[in-house]
């Protein structure tokens, strides 16, 4: 039996006087997609924030089976967990392939030795791969500063996903890209999903997590409210009235189509 | 004749335009809420308006004196209030002080603010950063309204609060509105809500105004605005990039 | 014990001007977020300027109650202009760029001082009482209670001033948000403003009032930023009851360690009281601060972009290398003997540069203690490297070692803090290093001059005295010339590869975002120490040559104030780029470019004092113009060029495809928001 890739449990955080998660419980299983969506404010990116080590939080998470709740972002990262963010935080002083390979080649001695006296340009195999299958490979020389910022959305997923990580986290992927970005992104990800990597996906866009993802969990103030397949979650009334504000869930989603 | 005037207003950033050849008014003592989804511009819209966004061209006229060559300071000294998503207040003073925080020759009304606010008056001398979210949006709405401005824009004021919250605050910025005469600009993600109080609302999507009409007829329009909400597939995508 | 007691209230002035300063710098940090390191040359500056208008120096003399205000009038004007020409500008730049800045004014003020008053000190004029008191039977100067009164009153005022006033809640405001303040109708620029200019003055006055206690020194009051910090440290950047109390209680402590080393039992080195102890307590208090303070160091919301000098991936190194290797070798023989000792020189520099190179320009961390790491390799090979010692190599690799061990034991020490923090724990590490081990008696630079046994590798004389003696025939040999050479291209060529390979990466991945470079699986504090041990040792490599160099290991040429001027010219040329320390070498002090300044352009005399100016003007007026450097911006036109030129001739770009959108000369967005937004900021 296979260990889930990302379980979390009774995930809480606080700001100050503000709680923006509450004992939240999440679990990404095998081969799985899961959507992370919720209004602004819903404490999505406080939940990624914490179960990635990068706030202060109460509860537990395991990765593959490893109980990683008490170790620094990096360890995290290690053990098969990483994220991107809204910002697309880049190496602005790296190439685009550079970027990547921070994040794919595991630190050795014996590399950094041979590097002192060797040019170390040539990309290792597995980010050219890496590179073709987000279909960013013409850009592999570029600087961070002279990408569109769908493009620069797109090498962060690349490094997030670089050095074959057993779950990636990723927030807000398709903000900022146009829709034949965000289709193609959506297909791309679905296919590394299929490959084997486990993902939690944090987006604005219903139509977008609608259509990719195996599974959706809900979030409002912190707490979930609902959660299950997208077929349910397009029913679910609370989510409607989470999205459109209390009174409104007499006119439903599908109401558009 | 408006108390804000925008026209053919493009903003953004060096490469990207995030808002194209938008153009609003407000009048007097009215109330506007600007709709869309994630991503059109709405934030930025606000943003460009108190300065805080480049503009790239279009025109800004606050009662009839153009705003364009001013710094954000400059056009919040004019009479222009920007609650920003988030809140934008300062955790280390406390509620009284944020009353007595402002610039040479500003007096700041704190009995406004209780007034509209009367859980704030209890909490003064709370520093702002350990209050309650719906205490700390007070807060910053509630020291907005102090300043007694022309125009108020505010950015999200449902961010991460309980709906409750939001609609004890929403219809106290109405009454506000029309007690003192200030505009209003709202973004708010809580349609429903917004609607009831406003006078009138804009749809942003992609960066462009797609309608304008009053809040009336766009309650009844829901379904177009719960289908420009929940997907852009339907309208074309957004470019921008709010967040 | 009524010594003890004496001693401890002796120590109240100086407590009280180490406390002054330390208000400087938190008023600084709270307005504009600048640690501002040239607190301490202000407080000289100011009591220079008393002296000069109470002595008539130029050319009038007044009574003090004319002299004083002026004085502090004069200050107030200094405290404006250093805002308004070298830190307004920098508003929005990385908090590196601040810092160097910061270290541009404390060079600038003190080269000046230098030029105008000479560099011996001076007795200021008393303005405090005479008189002394008698408390606890103990009879003490009654000027020691009055300077820690009135530091003790300008707090309770700075207090009131914080918490009452809309300037102190305007700056508590700004300091922690600055967009909202922006929209609250603040200035965060007047704000800032009014901060710098009450610290210079509040420095100033005491300054004045404390010169005819603790003397006028160009030396010495500028490292009064060193305990200041200190105390700053304490009070977390933001308190200053506690900055007060911090600073009085160091200057207590200092004065009893110097009771202490009065006394038959404290230690001594060939009879004399072990030196240096203040400074150590100075660096340990330091460390003690971070460790207990420095995480919850506030962070200030101030609007940043993140811009730090271009790191350029450069190939085909050898090539680069090689024509100007030949040329030097060629100039080490041709040259007279003056000016190849000049080039030897400037070669061990580009050295100590690469190693700048390292820390601050890969990894954006900036140590100010690369000279002193230097310098304690070469005393310790000056020691073992004796006639009859251990030979070359094993003296020149423990000299080293050592010199790594050192570096890396002050990074870990360091390493709780993000940020630019780190110059705070280096300075103080240099000034401890200078004084507590250069200086000592036994250890210190003791040798007697001639005994080092020059380099001799396999029965070959490498040293300064070989045989081969260039065209002059004079000494020093062109043989230790082309020492020099191969190291410098050996390290040359490590540091620039260094850049295109894994760890060089995972540096810049750490410079560019900590916590992205977390996510991605990097251990940021294990990079950040590998890098300090890599530039130790490059410093190391540079201490034994310099040590060679001179035949013997002479304290001056690690002094502080060397190793900042180094700091500025490189940061000038390009502090990311191995070009750079080799450029910035050749302007070292006792190095090429200041041998022909002297010889044929600026007086004589006081050469180190105007390149150390020259240094400071020349990086004001870079941090201003052309924030990156001027190597790299040359690098980034050149390669703009190239790119245009293809486009031009219609060929695509070599590996882009055609959708790829590239906006020309992009800049990131919040770089140009965050201008914007400054630019139009009213004064």
């Amino acid at each position: 039996m296979t260990a889930c890739p990302l379980v979390a449990s009774g995930i809480s955080v606080r700001f100050g006087g503000v709680h923006a998660v509450r004992d939240v419980s999440l679990q990404v299983e095998p081969g799985q997609l899961v959507g992370l969506i919720g209004p602004n404010g819903a404490g999505k990116t406080s939940f990624v924030d914490a179960i990635t080590g990068f706030v202060p939080s109460e509860g537990r998470v395991e990765i593959d089976g490893v109980d990683v709740t008490s170790a620094r972002p990096h360890i995290r990262a290690k053990h098969g967990l990483t994220r991107t963010w809204q910002s697309v935080d880049l190496f602005n002083d790296l190439s685009v392939a550079e970027n990547l390979a921070v994040a794919a080649t595991e630190p050795s001695w014996t590399r950094t030795l041979r590097e002192l006296v060797r040019n170390g340009r040539k990309t290792a195999p597995a980010v050219e791969q890496l590179m073709a299958d987000v279909g960013i490979e013409s850009m592999a020389d570029l600087m961070p500063e002279a990408l569109s910022e769908g493009q620069r959305k797109l090498v962060g997923v690349a490094r997030a996903l670089a050095g074959s990580p057993v779950v990636v986290c990723l927030d807000e992927p398709a903000a900022g890209l146009d829709t034949h970005e965000s289709t193609q992104l959506g297909v791309r990800l679905k296919r590394l999903v299929d490959q084997g990597t486990a993902m939690l996906l944090i987006d604005h866009d219903m139509g977008f997590v609608f259509g990719i993802c195996d599974h959706i969990v809900v979030l409002e103030f912190g707490v979930v409210i609902a959660e299950g397949t997208p077929a349910d979650i397009r029913q679910d009334p609370g989510v409607i009235a989470a999205y459109l504000g209390a009174g409104s869930s007499d006119t439903s989603i599908e109401a558009r189509s | 004749m408006p108390v804000l005037e925008v026209q053919g207003l493009v903003a953004g950033y060096e490469d990207a335009a995030v808002v194209r050849n938008l153009s609003l008014t407000i009048g007097k003592g009215e109330v506007v809420v600007l709709l869309g989804p994630n991503g059109a511009g709405k934030t930025t819209t606000l943003q460009a308006i108190s300065g805080l966004v480049q503009v790239m061209s279009g025109s800004l006229r606050l009662n009839a004196e153009d705003l364009m060559e001013y710094s954000p300071t400059q056009r919040s000294r004019k009479g222009i209030a920007h609650v920003p998503e988030g809140r934008g207040i300062f955790a280390g003073l406390t509620v009284a002080e944020h009353f007595r925080l402002g610039y040479r020759g500003e007096h700041l009304d704190a009995d406004v603010a209780y007034s509209y606010f009367p859980p704030l008056a209890g909490v003064a001398n709370r520093l702002a950063g350990v209050l309650s979210g719906g205490e700390q949006q007070m807060l910053a709405v509630g020291r907005a309204l102090a300043r007694e401005p022309s125009v108020l824009l505010l950015d999200e004021l449902s961010l991460g609060l309980a709906p409750l919250v939001v609609e004890v605050l929403l219809p106290v910025i109405r009454s506000y509105a029309t007690e003192s005469g200030c505009s209003v600009l709202l973004v708010e993600q809580h349609i429903h809500l917004a609607l009831e109080v406003a006078d009138r609302g804009y749809l942003l999507v992609n960066g462009e105004i797609q309608m304008e009409k009053t809040a009336k007829e766009l309650q009844d329009d829901k379904v177009l605005i719960a289908a420009s909400y929940l997907g852009k597939s339907e309208f074309a995508a957004s470019n921008g990039n709010e967040e | 014990m009524s010594q003890i007691i004496l001693f401890a209230l002796l120590g109240l002035g100086p407590g009280a001007l180490i406390a002054s300063v330390g208000l400087g710098v938190v008023l600084s940090y709270r307005g504009s977020g600048v640690i501002n390191l040239s607190m301490g040359a202000m407080v000289m500056l100011a009591g220079y300027l008393f002296w000069a208008f109470r002595t008539g120096y130029f050319g009038i003399s007044f009574a003090t109650a004319f002299a004083l205000p002026l004085t502090l009038v004069a200050m107030a004007g200094v405290g404006c202009v250093v805002e308004l020409v070298v830190f307004r500008r920098l508003r929005t730049a990385s908090p590196l760029a601040k810092l160097v800045a910061s270290l541009a004014v404390l060079l600038l003020v003190q080269a000046a001082v230098l030029l105008a008053f000479g560099s011996t000190p001076l007795n200021s004029p008393a303005v405090l009482p005479s008189s002394s008191v008698t408390v606890f039977n103990v009879t003490v100067p009654i000027a020691q209670f009055i300077l820690a009164g009135i530091v003790g009153i300008i707090v309770v005022v700075l207090v009131g001033l914080y918490r009452y006033t809309r300037f102190g809640l305007a700056t508590r405001a700004a300091s922690e948000n600055e967009r909202s303040a922006l929209l609250a109708g603040l200035s965060p620029s007047l704000i800032a403003l009014s901060n710098t200019v009450v610290g210079t003055v509040l420095a100033g006055l005491v300054g004045i009032l404390a010169a005819s206690v603790v003397g006028l020194d160009s030396t010495t009051l500028p490292l009064l930023i060193i305990p200041a910090l200190a105390a700053a440290l304490f009070a977390r950047f933001t308190s200053f009851p506690i900055t007060y109390l911090a600073g009085l209680l160091i200057g207590i402590a200092e004065s009893l360690v110097y009771l202490a080393s009065t006394q038959s039992w404290f230690p001594t080195s060939q009879g004399i009281a072990l030196p240096g102890l203040q400074q150590v307590l100075e660096f340990l208090l330091i460390v003690a601060a971070l460790w207990w303070r420095g995480s919850s160091l506030p962070q200030r919301g101030e609007i940043v972009e993140q811009s730090l000098p271009l790191v350029p991936y450069q190939d085909r190194l050898l090539q680069r290398v090689a024509l100007p290797s030949v040329a030097c070798a060629i100039a080490l023989i041709l040259l007279p003997f003056d000016f190849r000792q000049a080039l030897i020189t400037g070669l061990v520099a580009m050295m100590i540069c690469l190693s700048f190179v390292v820390i601050t320009g890969y990894v954006g961390q900036l140590s100010v203690m690369q000279l002193a790491l230097a310098g304690f390799a070469g005393l310790l090979v000056s020691h073992i490297g004796d006639t009859g010692g251990i030979g070359f190599l094993p003296a020149a690799i423990l000299g080293i070692l050592a010199s790594v061990g050192l570096g890396i034991a002050v990074a870990i020490s360091a390493l709780r803090v993000r940020g630019a923090t780190l110059v705070v724990v280096t300075l103080a590490a240099a000034e401890a290093i200078q004084q507590f081990i250069f200086a000592n008696g036994s250890w210190g630079a003791s040798q007697t001059p001639g005994s080092l046994q020059q380099p001799n590798l396999l029965g070959l004389n490498l040293g300064t005295d070989a045989g081969f003696r260039g065209l002059d025939g004079k000494l020093p040999s062109p043989v230790f010339g082309f020492l020099a050479l191969v190291i410098v291209v050996v390290l040359y060529l490590l540091v620039a590869n260094l850049r295109r390979g894994d760890l060089g990466r995972r540096m810049l991945a750490v410079r560019s975002n900590e916590r992205a470079a977390a996510a991605a699986g990097v251990h940021v504090p294990r990079v950040k120490i590998i890098a300090f041990g890599l530039g130790s040792a490059i410093a190391g490599i540079a201490g034994v040559m310099y040590t060679y160099d001179f035949g013997t290991f002479s304290t001056s040429n690690y002094d502080v104030m060397i190793g900042f001027a180094l700091i500025a010219g490189l940061y000038v040329l390009g502090i990311s780029m191995a070009q750079g320390a080799v450029l910035a070498g050749l302007g070292a002090t006792g190095a090429l470019i200041p041998l022909v300044l002297q010889k044929w352009v600026l007086p004589q005399n006081q050469i180190a004092t105007y390149v150390q100016l020259i240094a400071a003007l020349g990086l004001i007026v870079q941090l201003n113009l052309f924030p990156e450097g001027v190597l790299p911006i040359m690098w980034k036109r050149k390669q703009d060029k190239a790119q245009k030129l293809e486009r031009d001739r219609g060929l695509p770009a070599a590996d882009v495809s055609t959708d790829a959108l590239i906006p020309e000369g992009a800049l990131r967005r919040s770089n140009h928001e965050a201008s914007s937004i400054v630019d139009g900021a009213p004064i």
